[in-house]
């Protein structure tokens, strides 16, 4: 079964909402906690998907080892997914190959795709951003969410990512975790102080979807308005 | 040439597909590379094998590429066995091709591993360089603190402590222990510490002493002890802790430790409430290997100076030591110190060090005082 499914997003960038209309006998799966509305009609079941394996990928992945699914069974209906924090959502067809997907930016997918969790290992652990990428694989659609709106960017060649800004990127690009180059002449110091570093550099053809925010750098702004604790 | 025996899931880059990519069945049939799309309407995409340039690549670093002379048609594979097919068919062309990219490959990963590697060791320096920077800190910070301190810790240490039955200090073996101190007692490195020893009953052979001068004997050590310059050579090591300031060091360690630890992570909240804890007894009497042998070595100093022969505390150690085999109980005063062997030994180079002397016989009735136990 690999119909595609009909959505709609709306309200973007920054207050995205993703509408999905499901035909009779159509499904949709999704993160817990991201419906937001949806018809008396559908069916809704929380579950384990994939076993065991799977589901702790997705947990490693920054992810719930639970996926809701919402599936028209008395007939046609459409529900709301609501990404837990601001910012756009994106939709990806998947035929064959795969998409990884950065920590915590999994939403929703089709029936004929499967989420799991890939490990990276050392490159994960450099990059600061967790040993595990989600992986979308098989034939389907997939929607992921990012922090801020999302640039689309076609690599032909190299690019140079900071890893906080990775939303997803495809399989046919290689990736390696590495300091930026311009630091490298400049030494620890300039690792360490300047508050750029550890980058992603993509390498080959393929697209990569890059959020304008990163929730770090949002933080330490908005930390020096905080009141402070009295000694 | 023949048609490849099965076909492979892979996809194509192309223009006039929409969003430029799609996922496509590949197969190699008479000597060209065919790619039909999987979606609907389904698009078929040649390269002639002759034409191929190869590449190697994708998120898994094993995605073969094999793309047209002017880049515009690309026909990817991961299965592993793809590029072995395409290698038979084409007749041995590409094996030299996919070998050199593999190579490169491979440099590319241990490259990477090497700085994993430098990176992982300079953390590691890093944070050992910190602790101990940290401890030396402490260290000079506590040595400014007077005394005093180390007496009203010790006092009330001891006040809390459950230790177990006090002798009455009219006791023979209280007053046993109470002469030796009193000798060794001038040679002190710090002179007017306030030294008490107290007996206590106990089947260890163990003995502690507390900061400022605090010092615990009991009364197996005592009895086990074959003369009472073995007592004095036990009493010098503890008397030793005390002027050598181990305890409120070992106390200043733990918080300086844990102080900065919470001042990086930002909370001084806690930091009195932890005073507390780390004021615990256990703390306060044992003791790192180094202590110890920096306590050795000052009481062999002591003893030397009281005119009292330091051998006998070589022999107590050898004595638990022989012991140690069917007394269990005699492990608490042997467990937190340094291997006997290396004792004595430091013991003894140390005494060569020292002008050599006529030793006078302590005159106390052990014999007496062991019996009244």
């Amino acid at each position: 079964m690999t119909s595609s499914l009909q959505y709609e997003i709306q309200l973007r960038p920054d207050f995205s909402l993703l509408k999905v209309s499901l035909e009779q006998g159509q499904k949709v799966y999704a993160e817990p906690s991201a419906m937001a509305a949806m018809s008396p009609n559908l069916k809704l079941k929380a579950g384990f998907k994939g076993g065991a394996l799977k589901s702790l990928g997705r947990l490693m992945g920054g992810e719930s080892m639970i996926v809701n699914t919402f599936s028209a069974e008395n007939g046609p209906g459409e529900v709301l997914f609501a990404p837990g924090h601001l910012g756009d959502t994106q939709h990806y067809r998947l035929s064959g190959g795969a998409l990884y997907l950065q920590r915590g930016a999994y939403m929703a997918n089709s029936e004929g795709v499967e989420i799991s969790g890939k490990w990276q290992g050392a490159k994960g652990f450099f990059s600061g951003e967790g040993l595990v990428l989600l992986k979308a694989t098989g034939t389907g659609d997939v929607f992921f969410n990012s922090y801020g709106a999302i640039l689309e960017v076609d690599v032909t060649g190299d690019y140079i990512v900071d890893t906080g800004y990775i939303v997803a990127f495809e399989d046919t690009l290689q990736y390696s975790v590495s300091v930026l180059p311009g630091l490298r002449g400049g030494g620890i110091k300039r690792l360490f102080f300047s508050g750029e570093g550890l980058v992603c550099r993509f390498s080959g053809q393929g697209k990569v979807w890059v959020q304008t925010r990163y929730v770090i750098p949002f933080l330490s702004w908005i930390d020096r308005f905080r009141p402070q604790k009295n000694k | 040439m023949s048609t490849s025996r099965e076909s492979f899931e892979g996809g194509v880059f192309h223009e006039s597909i929409p969003n430029g990519r799609a996922g496509a069945t590949i197969s190699i049939a008479r000597g060209e590379l065919v790619a039909d799309t999987t979606g609907e309407p389904s698009q078929r995409f040649t390269i002639p094998l002759s034409q191929c340039k190869l590449d190697l690549g994708g998120a898994s670093g094993r995605m073969v590429f094999c793309r047209t002379s002017d880049g515009s048609l690309t026909i990817f594979c991961e299965d592993r066995n793809f590029a072995k097919e395409l290698d038979f068919q084409s007749g041995g062309v590409f094996a030299s091709q996919l070998q050199a990219l593999k190579k490169g490959q491979r440099a590319e990963a241990s490259r990477f591993h090497f700085w994993l590697a430098v990176s992982a060791v300079a953390l590691a320096a890093l944070l050992i360089l910190g602790y101990y920077s940290i401890l030396g800190a402490a260290k000079v910070a506590i040595r400014a603190l007077p005394v005093s301190v180390d007496q009203t810790i010790g006092n009330t240490a001891f006040n809390s402590m459950d230790v177990g039955r006090k002798l009455d200090s009219n006791h023979p073996a209280s007053k046993l222990v109470e002469e030796i101190v009193d000798k060794l007692k001038p040679h002190a490195k710090i002179p007017d510490m306030k030294f008490k020893v107290t007996v206590v009953e106990g089947k260890d052979i163990n003995a502690f002493a507390l900061p400022g001068g605090q010092i615990v004997v009991y009364t197996a050590l005592i009895k086990e002890a074959k003369s009472a310059e073995q007592i004095a050579g036990v009493l010098a090591h503890e008397m030793s802790h005390a002027t050598l300031r181990h305890g409120i060091e070992r106390i200043g360690q733990s918080i300086g430790v844990i102080a900065a630890i919470q001042l990086l992570v930002g909370d001084v909240g806690g930091l009195l409430a932890l005073g507390g804890q780390v004021a615990q007894t256990s703390i306060l009497t044992s003791y790192s290997r180094t202590a110890e042998t920096e306590a050795d070595l000052e009481g062999v100093r002591m003893l030397h100076a009281a005119k009292i022969d330091p051998q006998a505390m070589a022999e107590f150690f050898k004595m638990l030591e022989e012991k140690m085999g069917d007394l269990p109980d005699a492990v608490a005063w042997i467990s937190t110190h340094p291997q006997h062997e290396t004792r004595v030994e430091n013991i003894n180079n140390h005494k060569k060090t020292l002008e050599s002397i006529e030793y006078e016989p302590l005159k106390l009735d052990l014999k007496a005082a062991q019996d009244a136990l």
